[in-house]
């Protein structure tokens, strides 16, 4: 119901601008078109740098470069306007997938300045070529009346876009990575792939911006081609606004755009000062934009992706069964080894685990246990030696290929995301196992139940209790359908009927044929469900059978237990 | 519900508020005159002097009873040196502050940027683009209030001539004027007989010369000649300083003209000339008390553009007076037909709306003071060449 | 020719010593606090227009230096005390805060630049004569810029390293929680540290503007040129960003003599780009892949 009020105003601010764009004065006209050129703007620079969470100070690049390319078509290639409007973002796509490559494997700060720089190079370029520095006529002009209509059609266009993109797979994946990219990889989101299709996307909506730009003025030089102001004002409208928001970008756009008319003219040498200064204050004090101050009013709250789930539980996909000879094991480490300088984390591991079976890691702290569930997960690279699954090397697959594959984790310290519901952390996963809606829809349900979280589906992780928290990490992992579930810690700080609820699910997982690999330091909850343990101390594995021997070993009790502990008479009590 | 949708009306009406406030009523006792000027931005030092020309000049016909007997209302915006944003203010001068008379922008790029807006919407603009391309007749309703580029130099290169300069090395800045310029140079270096021995454009963002200067120096030339705008030409100077280049002669457009380059130069600016379309001491129609007059209201001396833009704004009202109203139309007429004596010299149109009467001078820095000295019988002072070495 | 490749060659290596000054203040910034400070260029500009202001009142740049330097470093401090440092307490979110935050203020310093200096292209006429060294000729006033430059990067890093001081900024820089468990006040560490880069950059400025002119709005490039350095050199590493000085300097004045002066425009960005893309740790640094 709440959502109809939105879109109310939004047909409300639609009808209004149509009206003045329409009928109103050439002036009037022109601040139409360019609220909405800046709607547009914004709604783009919140995918890259919003909803992907990769802040992009360059998108004024394709900006320009849509404008430079409309201006090549339409001048000498003699295209019409709306041709042009076509091939630009075109271009831009085609200039963004390969560089969008390269420059988002660099962590923050450097994609930041990277795509400044791009901004300042596409100036150079500019003023290089086509006319130089002087900017060139375009002989293809619209009426204010023309360019203000069609843009407000854009400028729907892109709210409806975005409207879509948040409630889909897509824009899923896009806030995962924006949450935590790394378990977003873990959850077998492909996020080189998807973060490339997020920067195309901006780039084209950018790019298309560039052609209306040129189109509306009928005048293109370098400097406005790629304005730092032009890049100032649409960062911070999407900030006033609220950065990765559904409506943020309008709001911000609309007021900003509106506030700027009115203060350009009257204060034209002061407007830097105030549009800087408005930056830092919403950086400081409110970088959530109005979005966030409604949204803690509970106003606006997004509505979580393809929820809420089926009433009813629908037959749930089979589990993958892997075509294994008996007796294979489903993976296998030989001889792996990890060094960090001169420091061996993991000196020579050999591990083999069968399918089906429950095997524990045990050891103190710093022994290598999460760096040797990095390495299997693809995580780490081994610096020696190598991970078989299912008979095939990993090789140097990205761990978002290896979970996809059936190797699931879990992490030491949970790495949920912040801004998803548990319902969609699941969706997540389950999605990208099964490409079809339904299927991992009905997938995610079944886990939540398994694990009994139905009924907190719609709560985000920091309204979670810890050991729900982890419960729900264990879930995202099982919803990948593995063959191997790697748990790393993960019944810490649980209650014990948790813990029960854990190893209910992780039975009927077990069921399914999945092993389970777990690093514990709880030994009692560890002992009652492994077939065997491994012992790892100083990165080598000292020690390997059925619990009960192992726990007597005295090899391990001197590393590890300690003479006299009476953790072994818990354990012995608790019997096997 | 209802609440939050009449809220958000209430929010969208306040700014259809703003948008509709945007639309001001006509005070219809005055007469408006439009034009943006670079207050900011790369080219801001000689357009506030263009600025400063057309105040003085509305000052003057409001100290004489007005225009058509209303009184002169400057309106006028900063276009922060971007052709673009002077596009979206003379749209802005034209449908909403309903002006009825424009004047021209400063520099070539902005007025060409903006002729087809005014063009179109029928308004007569004195433009300030010095390149004759824009002048070809498909945009009558302007014309040009400013010499032509290819003439700008053609005083400098005589002279050089005169003094036996036979090498002649080039550089200018990668934007339409300094092109212009430069093109200029070269025909008129060729009908005297001198050797271009380098040329190169260089970006207008370029603040580091030293490279550039490397490379003049090796070929050794008589005449070092910029196209160049103020901050490029002091870095040029600098440079030549740096590298002691001994040329017989160092030329620059705008930047010598300007009282910052001797200010941010010091004894760097000695000799060093330019070209200027006016001089204080021209005794040209007017020109003691327009001298006089800038100097009593702004404080500092004119420059040329100063005098071309109040040259052009006294023109206008001129004619709007002399046809006796404000029909765009007729004031073209008017000002097509006839040559008229302002502080530049004679005024006079091409039927195609090209400047044919203005002239160019060439002075040079002596003393901390700058000296017309060429043609002879304007001059204040004599040239000194050649370049007697750097102090 | 010889002589032309040597002029070529000195004259960046002393291009670099003035890079090395502007860039060090943010590498000491990004040092300690991660944080890369995108209105430096507009730091190191104001600095400059000051030592203009100064001149004006016949100030000797270089004595003005100190002048310029100072008021930038209670700038600095102030812009720490008062809004950075609630940024801090963020985490990597807070790392994207902060990068918007300076992104604001490099817009507000340029602008306060504009009203208070205007928007014309300015500079300061210095030591304009030139020295005759072998044949080879340098110009005097970057000969001196150069060597104070070198000086005074090179009094930072010994400081950094020698110093109680400087090694309670280090030991901050590797680890905030380990020092503040040793007793050091983290915060006022974080606003010297703040304040010293960006009287650095005030330096800078001073000494670059009898270089080439500044406008209120030559920031931005400047920014993209510190960091250009210190990313080729390792952020946050000192003797890379001083090898990567000193290569910057080079290059560019190559370029502009071989391709000419759009070429070496350029040269600065597109060194920028190659290096985030094949090496983003730098010469000398570490990783900073995803």
């Amino acid at each position: 119901m709440k959502f109809r009020v939105e879109w109310g105003v939004v047909a409300v601010g639609v009808l209004f601008a149509s009206l003045v764009a329409l009928g109103g004065n050439g002036y009037q006209q022109q601040i139409v078109f360019s609220t909405a050129l800046f709607v547009v703007l914004a709604y783009g620079w919140n995918v890259i740098s919003g909803l992907t969470g990769y802040l992009s100070f360059g998108q004024i690049a394709f900006f320009g470069l849509g404008a430079y390319v409309a201006v090549g078509a339409i001048v000498v290639l003699r295209m019409p306007w709306y041709a042009a409007a076509v091939v630009a973002p075109l271009a831009a796509v085609a200039v963004a997938i390969p560089l969008g490559s390269v420059m988002l494997r660099l962590q923050g700060v450097f994609f930041t300045l990277g795509m400044f720089g791009l901004g300042r190079i596409g100036d150079i370029v500019a003023s290089s070529v086509s006319g130089g520095a002087m900017g060139t006529s375009i002989p293809v002009v619209a009426t204010p009346r023309e360019s203000a209509s069609v843009m407000i059609v854009l400028a729907l266009g892109a709210i409806v876009l975005t409207h879509l993109l948040i409630n889909s797979k897509l824009g899923l994946r896009f806030m995962a990575i924006r949450d935590d990219e790394h378990a977003a990889k873990a959850a077998g989101v492909p996020t080189s792939r998807i973060k490339v299709t997020a920067f195309a996307l901006s780039a084209a909506l950018a790019a298309l911006c560039g052609v209306m730009y040129v189109w509306n003025v009928g005048y293109l030089d370098p400097t406005s081609a790629f304005s730092g102001t032009t890049e100032l004002q649409v960062v911070l409208m999407v900030l006033v606004g609220g950065i990765g928001s559904m409506w943020g970008p309008l709001f911000g756009a609309v007021l900003i755009a509106l506030l700027g008319q009115v203060l350009w003219a009257r204060f034209p040498l002061e407007e830097q000062v105030i549009l800087g200064s408005i930056t830092v204050l919403m950086a400081v004090a409110m970088p959530g934009g109005i979005s966030a101050m409604l949204q803690a009013r509970g106003k606006l709250l997004r509505r979580p992706v393809w929820s809420p789930p089926p009433a009813a539980s629908v037959a749930g996909a089979p589990a993958r069964i892997r075509s294994l000879g008996d007796g294979e094991p489903v993976l296998v480490c030989e001889g792996l080894v990890k060094r960090f300088g001169g420091v061996a984390a993991v000196d020579g591991v050999d591990i083999r685990i069968a399918r089906a079976e429950v095997v524990g890691i045990i050891g103190p702290n710093g022994a290598g246990k999460s760096t040797l569930f990095d390495l299997i997960t693809g995580f780490a690279a081994p610096s020696g030696g190598r991970v078989l699954f299912s008979n095939v090397p990993i090789g140097r697959q990205p761990p978002d290929a290896v979970a996809r594959r059936g190797i699931a984790r879990t992490f030491q310290t949970s790495r949920l995301f912040a801004t998803l519901s548990v319902w969609e952390t699941v969706l997540l996963a389950a999605s990208s196992v099964d490409a079809v809606r339904g299927a991992a829809i009905a997938e995610a349900r079944r886990i939540l139940a398994q694990v009994g979280l139905l009924d907190v589906w719609s709560r985000l992780p920091e309204a979670l209790p810890p050991g729900k928290q982890r419960l729900l990490e264990i879930a995202r992992a099982l919803a990948l359908r593995p063959d191997v579930l790697l748990l790393d810690e993960a019944m810490a700080g649980m209650t014990a009927d948790e813990i029960a609820q854990v190893h209910a699910a992780l039975r009927y997982a077990v069921g399914n044929g999945c092993a389970v690999v777990a690093i514990e330091h709880v030994l009692p909850a560890i002992a009652t469900i492994a077939d065997r343990v491994y012992v790892l101390d100083f990165g080598t594995v000292i020690a390997e059978g059925p619990p009960q021997r192992v726990f007597r070993d005295p090899i391990v009790l001197d590393a590890y237990i300690g003479v006299g502990n009476s953790v072994l008479d818990e354990v012995a009590a608790g019997g096997r | 519900m209802i609440t939050c949708l009449r809220r958000s009306t209430a929010l969208i009406a306040l700014l259809a508020l703003t948008i509709v406030q945007t639309a001001p009523a006509r005070a219809a006792d005055t007469i408006k005159i439009g034009f943006s000027v670079s207050e900011t931005g790369a080219l801001a030092a000689p357009s506030i002097f263009d600025r400063q020309g057309y105040e003085l000049a509305a000052d003057e016909v409001n100290a004489h009873g007005g225009l058509l007997g209303k009184k002169i209302e400057l309106v006028h915006y900063d276009d922060q040196s971007t052709p673009s944003t002077a596009v979206a203010l003379y749209q802005k001068l034209i449908s909403d502050d309903k002006v009825d008379l424009v004047m021209g922008p400063y520099s070539s790029q902005i007025n060409s940027a903006v002729t087809p807006i005014v063009d179109r919407a029928k308004l007569l603009m004195p433009s300030m683009d010095a390149n004759p391309t824009a002048f070809d007749g498909s945009h009558p309703f302007v014309f040009q209030a400013i010499a032509q580029t290819p003439q700008y130099m053609a005083p400098m290169i005589d002279f050089a001539a005169r003094r036996g300069v036979k090498t002649v090395a080039l550089l200018y800045q990668n934007s339409p004027f300094p092109a212009a310029l430069a093109s200029g140079i070269k025909d008129e270096a060729q009908k005297h007989g001198m050797k271009i021995v380098f040329e190169e454009a260089y970006p207008p963002a370029t603040t580091d010369f030293g490279p550039l200067l490397l490379k003049v120096a090796a070929t050794n030339p008589d005449l070092l000649i910029g196209g160049t705008f103020l901050a490029d030409a002091e870095g040029i100077v600098r440079a030549a300083k740096a590298q002691n280049l001994h040329a017989k002669m160092y030329a620059f457009s705008v930047g010598p003209v300007e009282p910052e380059f001797s200010r941010a130069l010091g004894p760097a600016a000695e000799n060093i000339f330019g070209n200027t379309l006016w001089f204080p001491s021209l005794s040209t129609k007017g020109n003691a008390d327009f001298v006089k007059a800038f100097r009593a209201k702004f404080n500092r001396d004119p420059d040329y553009h100063a005098a071309l833009s109040y040259a052009a704004m006294k023109l206008l009202t001129a004619a709007a007076a002399a046809v006796g109203s404000l029909d765009q139309e007729k004031i073209r007429g008017w000002l097509h037909g006839r040559t008229i004596d302002t502080v530049l010299g004679p005024f006079k149109l091409s039927p195609t709306g090209l400047q044919t009467g203005f002239s160019s001078y060439v002075i040079q820095w002596q003393n901390g003071k700058q000296q017309l000295v060429w043609p002879t019988q304007n001059a204040t002072g004599t040239p000194v060449f050649p370049h007697p070495g750097w102090q | 020719m010889l002589v032309t490749i040597l002029t070529l060659l000195l004259t960046g290596v002393l291009w670099g010593g003035v890079y090395l000054l502007m860039a060090s203040g943010l590498n000491l910034i990004y040092g300690v606090m991660k944080i890369v400070n995108l209105a430096h260029g507009d730091f190191i500009v104001v600095g400059g227009l000051l030592t203009l202001t100064l001149f004006e009142l016949h100030v000797n740049p270089l004595a003005a230096l100190p002048a310029a330097a100072l008021v930038m470093f209670a700038v600095g401090a102030l812009v720490q005390r008062g809004i950075l440092e609630r940024l801090v307490a963020a985490g990597p979110a807070g790392e994207l805060r902060t990068l918007l935050a300076t992104f604001g203020m490099s817009y507000v310093v340029s602008n306060v630049g504009l009203l208070l200096w205007g928007a014309q292209v300015q500079s300061v006429p210095f030591l304009e004569g030139s020295v005759d060294l072998f044949g080879i000729r340098l110009p005097e006033n970057l000969l001196v810029c150069s060597a104070v430059a070198f000086a005074f990067a090179v009094a930072v890093h010994v400081w950094l390293t020698k110093t109680m001081s400087g090694k309670a900024v280090r030991a901050t820089s590797q680890s905030a929680v380990g020092a503040a468990a040793c007793g050091l006040s983290i915060r006022r560490i974080r606003v010297l540290t703040f304040g010293l880069g960006c009287a650095m950059a005030g330096a800078a400025g001073s000494l670059a503007i009898t270089l080439i002119p500044f406008q209120n709005s030559s920031g931005g490039p400047l920014t993209v040129q510190a960091f250009t350095v210190i990313a080729l050199g390792g952020l946050g590493n000192y003797v890379g960003a001083f090898l990567a000085a000193v290569i910057l300097g080079v290059a560019e004045v190559t370029t502009s003599f071989v391709f000419g002066s759009n070429a070496a425009a350029a040269v600065v960005y597109i060194l920028f780009i190659l290096i985030l893309v094949f090496r983003p740790q730098g010469l000398l640094g570490r990783s900073a892949r995803v």
